[in-house]
C-alpha cells in the first residue's frame, strides 16, 4: 500500500490533498496548513472519536487520520510539497531505501551480488 | 458520571499521582501517606511490607531487603550490561530469572524468601498510589495514564504496563514523561494568556526533563488545543542519581587516602554505603542554593566519623561530562524537530535535577540568553499533573474532550498528538536494518513498503522486527519475528511480498506481510519476546498481590493502633501523675512496660484488649 492507496482509500482515488484531505486551497501558507491539519485532527483522532460510532466508521476515520497525517508530511515540506504541485501524483517513498543510514547504497550491493567479484 | 482516569508519574526515585476531580473541576495531585511525592521504594519485613517514605526512611536498618531504582531495570533482561552494572550496586540482590532470563529481585519477606519481577515491585508503588486515589475520590480506581521516560522501548513500556495490571490498573495509556509535562505546561500558559487577555498563537516549547535517573527532551508545538509532539530524545540512563555516584566515588577516594583498612569497610557494608549515599543527596541539593555543604556521617563506619566539605565548583567539575551530554542532547533533538534556536518560545524545566544551577545557566546560554528558563510549572508533579490531564481527555472521549480544562476558551478541545520515539523496521539480507516507521513519525500511522525474495524458489521469508537507529540489526532491539509462507515461486528477487506496520495511538504494533500474487498472508502483534509476563504469570501476581493485600492492611491498621495507644498511655501519664493513685500507677507502669518491650510481635486482638484496659480504667477511648 503506497502513499497514494492510503488516500484514496480514505478519500477516494485521486483525491487532492489541499482541499479534499486538508480542507484548504492550494496556495495555503504554512501557518493555515498547520491550523488545518490540527482540525482534522480534533476530528479523526481515535481519542477524539465518539464511542458511538460503528466499527466501519471507526476504521473509515483511522484510514483518514493517516490520509491527514501523510497530506500534512508531505505539504509541510518544502521540496515534497513542490514536487505534488508539479506532479499532481504522490509517488512511493522508498526514499530511505536509496541511500541507507550508513550511506551505502543497497542497490550498489544489490548488483554487487548479482555479479560477483572476478 | 464518567468513570475517573488517574494519572501517575512512575519516576525512577520518586512517583506522583494526580487527577481530575469532578468537585472542583480541576486536575489535582494527590497527597499520599508519604507526601505530594512518594519515594518508589518498597521495603520487606518479617512482618510485611512498606511502601515509600517508611520504606527509604527504614533503610539504613534494613538495606537487603529495601528496593528501589527498579524502573532502571524494568523490561531489561538479566544479561543486558545495564542490569548487571545496576546489579552491581544495588544493596538488594538481583539473579536471573529461571523461565525467561529476566531480572528477579531475592528479598525476605514475612520469613520466607521471594524471588520478584522489577514490575512486582513498581505494581506495589503502583497500587500505593492508586490508593492514595481511591482515598481522595471516595471511589474505586481503574484506570491509568502511566508515564514513562521519552527514550523507553518495547519491552520497557510493555513491562511499565504490565505493572499496571498487577497492581489491578486498566492502563489507558502509555505516555511520554516530557510530553505529560507540555501538557500541564500548555494549560498553564493558556490560562496565563486568557488572564493577561493576551492570544496565543503557535508555540514551540522545549521541555527539559532531568529526574532521578532518566533525561528526555522534546519539542512540542502547541496550537489551539493541538499539542504536536515534532521530536524526542533522551538518555534512560542520565539523571540525578548519576551525579550522587559521582560525589560517593570522590568521597570514597577521600576514605582511601585517609584510612585503607576503613575504606575497605565502608566498601564492604551495605548500610555503611547507603547512609553515605543519604548524606551525599542532601549535600547536591544545598549546594543547588549555596556554594559549597558538607557531607557528614557520624560513626560511618567502627568510630570513624566522615566530614568533608564540597563546594560547588568542585561538584560542576566532577558532573562536566554529565552536563555536557544533557546540552548535547538538546541540540540533537532540536535537529531532529527541524527546529531553530530562533523558533523557541519557551523552554520548560521539569525533574528535580533541572533545579542545579549550572545546567541552568548552560540551557540559558545555549538560547543566547534570549528567553527565561520557565520555572512556573512544578518540576515535582508536572509530569504527574499532564498524565492526569491525559487521563481526563480519554475518559471523557469522543468530541469535546478535555474542553473543560481549557478553561474560558471552551471552544477548543484538547487533543495529544504524540511520535514513535524510535524507528521501526526489519532485517534485511547482510543484517542491515530496512526501517519502515521513522523515529519522530506522528503516531497512530500505517506504512507499507514491498520487499522480495535472495534465493530462487525461495517460498518462505522470515520477517524480523526490530526498532532503533543503527543500520545494523544487532545493534537495535529486536522485537519479534513470524513467517510467511506460500511466498511465490520465483526466482530470487521476482516475487512482492508487501510488508505493512500500523503502530495505535498506545505504540504497540501489529506487523503483516502478503505477497502480491499467491495472496498468502501473514501477521504478528508485535510483543518484546523475552521475558515478556504471559496473562497466567499477571493472575498469578496480581493473587499474590491481593493475598497480601489483606495482611499489609492489617499490618498498617497494627501500626497505626500501636501508635494511638503510645500516645493513649501518653495523656493518661499526665493524668496520673496529678491524682497519683498507686494502683493506676501500677497499671500505667505495667501498660508501659508492656508496649515497649512485648507489643512487637503482639497481634491486633491483643494490643485491643491493652485499649480496653485504658477505656476502663480513665474512661479514654484509643483509635
Amino acid at each position: 500500500m503506497s502513499s497514494a492507496t492510503i488516500v484514496s482509500e480514505a478519500y477516494g482515488e485521486g483525491a487532492c490533498l489541499y482541499e479534499t484531505v486538508l480542507g484548504v486551497s492550494r496556495d495555503a501558507s504554512a501557518s493555515e496548513l498547520r491550523k488545518a491539519y490540527y482540525k482534522k485532527c480534533l476530528t479523526y483522532h481515535p481519542d477524539k472519536l465518539s464511542t458511538e460510532l460503528s466499527n466501519d466508521d471507526k476504521e473509515l476515520a483511522k484510514k483518514k487520520f493517516q490520509a491527514i497525517s501523510l497530506a500534512y508530511a508531505i505539504l509541510s515540506d518544502d521540496e515534497k510539497r513542490k514536487e505534488y504541485d508539479e506532479s499532481g501524483e504522490l509517488y512511493g517513498d522508498d526514499d530511505d531505501f536509496a541511500t541507507s543510514k550508513d550511506g551505502e547504497n543497497p542497490w550498489t550491493e544489490y548488483f554487487n551480488n548479482l555479479f560477483p567479484k572476478v | 458520571m464518567t468513570e475517573p482516569i488517574i494519572g501517575i508519574d512512575l519516576g525512577t526515585t520518586y512517583s506522583c499521582v494526580a487527577c481530575y476531580d469532578t468537585k472542583t473541576q480541576k486536575v489535582e495531585v494527590i497527597e499520599s501517606p508519604s507526601g505530594r511525592t512518594m519515594p518508589s521504594w518498597v521495603s520487606f519485613t518479617p512482618e510485611g511490607k512498606l511502601v515509600g517514605m517508611a520504606a527509604k526512611s527504614q533503610v539504613a536498618s534494613n538495606p537487603l531487603n529495601t528496593v528501589y531504582d527498579v524502573k532502571r531495570i524494568i523490561g531489561r533482561s538479566f544479561n543486558d550490561p545495564v542490569t548487571a552494572e545496576e546489579a552491581k550496586s544495588f544493596p538488594f540482590r538481583v539473579v536471573e530469572g529461571s523461565a525467561h532470563g529476566e531480572p528477579k529481585i531475592i528479598v525476605d519477606w514475612r520469613g520466607e524468601t521471594k524471588e520478584l519481577r522489577p514490575e512486582e515491585i513498581s505494581a506495589m508503588v503502583l497500587a500505593e498510589l492508586k490508593l492514595a486515589a481511591e482515598r481522595h475520590l471516595g471511589q474505586p480506581v481503574k484506570s491509568a495514564v502511566i508515564t514513562v521516560p521519552a527514550h523507553f522501548n518495547n519491552q520497557q513500556r510493555q513491562a511499565t504496563k504490565d505493572a499496571g495490571r498487577i497492581a489491578g490498573l486498566d492502563v489507558k495509556r502509555i505516555i511520554n514523561e516530557p510530553t505529560a509535562a507540555a501538557l500541564s505546561y500548555g494549560l498553564h500558559a493558556k490560562k496565563e494568556n486568557e488572564a493577561n487577555g493576551t492570544t496565543q498563537g503557535k508555540t514551540n516549547v522545549v521541555i527539559f526533563d532531568l529526574g532521578g535517573g532518566t533525561f528526555d527532551v522534546s519539542v512540542l508545538a502547541m496550537d489551539s488545543g493541538v499539542f504536536e509532539v515534532k521530536a524526542t530524545g533522551g538518555d534512560t540512563h542520565l539523571g540525578g542519581e548519576d551525579f550522587d555516584n559521582a560525589i560517593m566515588d570522590w568521597c570514597m577516594e577521600h576514605i582511601k587516602t585517609k584510612d585503607a583498612s576503613v575504606y575497605k569497610q565502608v566498601k564492604e557494608s551495605a548500610r555503611a554505603q547507603s547512609r553515605l549515599r543519604r548524606a551525599v543527596e542532601n549535600c547536591k541539593r544545598v549546594l543547588s542554593s549555596s556554594m559549597s555543604a558538607e557531607i557528614e556521617v557520624d560513626s560511618l563506619v567502627g568510630n570513624f566519623d566522615f566530614v568533608v566539605t564540597l563546594d560547588r565548583s568542585k561538584f560542576e567539575e566532577l558532573n562536566a561530562n554529565l552536563f555536557k551530554r544533557c546540552i548535547d542532547t538538546v541540540k540533537e533533538v532540536m535537529s531532529d524537530a527541524a527546529c531553530k534556536i530562533e523558533d523557541v518560545s519557551d523552554i520548560v524545566l521539569v525533574g528535580g535535577s533541572t533545579r542545579i544551577p549550572c545546567l541552568q545557566t548552560a540551557l540559558y546560554d545555549m538560547f543566547n540568553g534570549r528567553i527565561e528558563l520557565c520555572k512556573s510549572v512544578h518540576p515535582d508533579e508536572a509530569v504527574a499533573h499532564g498524565a492526569a490531564v491525559q487521563g481526563h481527555i480519554l475518559a471523557t472521549g469522543g468530541s469535546g474532550g478535555g474542553r473543560d480544562l481549557a478553561g474560558a476558551e471552551a471552544m477548543t478541545d484538547l487533543l495529544l498528538l504524540d511520535v514513535t520515539p524510535l524507528s521501526l523496521g526489519i532485517e534485511l539480507e547482510g543484517k542491515q536494518m530496512s526501517t519502515l516507521i521513522k523515529r519522530n513519525t506522528p503516531i497512530p500511522c500505517k506504512k507499507t513498503r514491498t520487499y522480495t525474495t535472495v534465493d530462487d524458489w525461495q517460498t518462505e521469508i522470515d520477517v524480523v522486527v526490530y526498532e532503533g537507529e543503527r543500520a545494523h540489526v544487532d545493534a537495535n532491539n529486536k522485537l519479534g519475528s513470524f513467517v510467511i509462507s506460500g511466498v511465490q515461486r520465483a526466482r530470487a528477487g521476482e516475487p512482492k511480498v508487501d510488508v505493512t506496520f500500523a503502530l495505535d495511538a498506545n505504540g504497540i504494533l501489529n506487523v503483516s506481510a502478503r505477497d502480491q500474487v499467491t495472496n498468502a498472508e501473514a501477521r504478528a502483534q508485535i510483543k518484546a519476546e523475552k521475558g515478556r509476563l504471559t496473562a497466567e504469570d499477571i493472575d498469578k501476581m496480581i493473587a499474590d498481590a491481593e493475598q497480601y493485600r489483606a495482611k499489609d492492611d492489617e499490618l498498617n491498621e497494627k501500626i497505626d493502633y500501636k501508635s494511638a495507644l503510645e500516645e493513649a498511655l501518653f495523656t493518661v501519664q499526665s493524668k496520673v501523675s496529678e491524682t497519683n493513685k498507686p494502683n493506676e500507677v501500677k497499671e500505667l507502669a505495667d501498660l508501659m512496660d508492656w508496649l515497649e518491650l512485648d507489643s512487637e510481635s503482639a497481634s491486633l486482638e491483643e494490643m485491643k484488649k491493652r485499649g480496653r484496659v485504658i477505656e476502663d480504667t480513665w474512661g479514654f477511648i484509643v483509635a
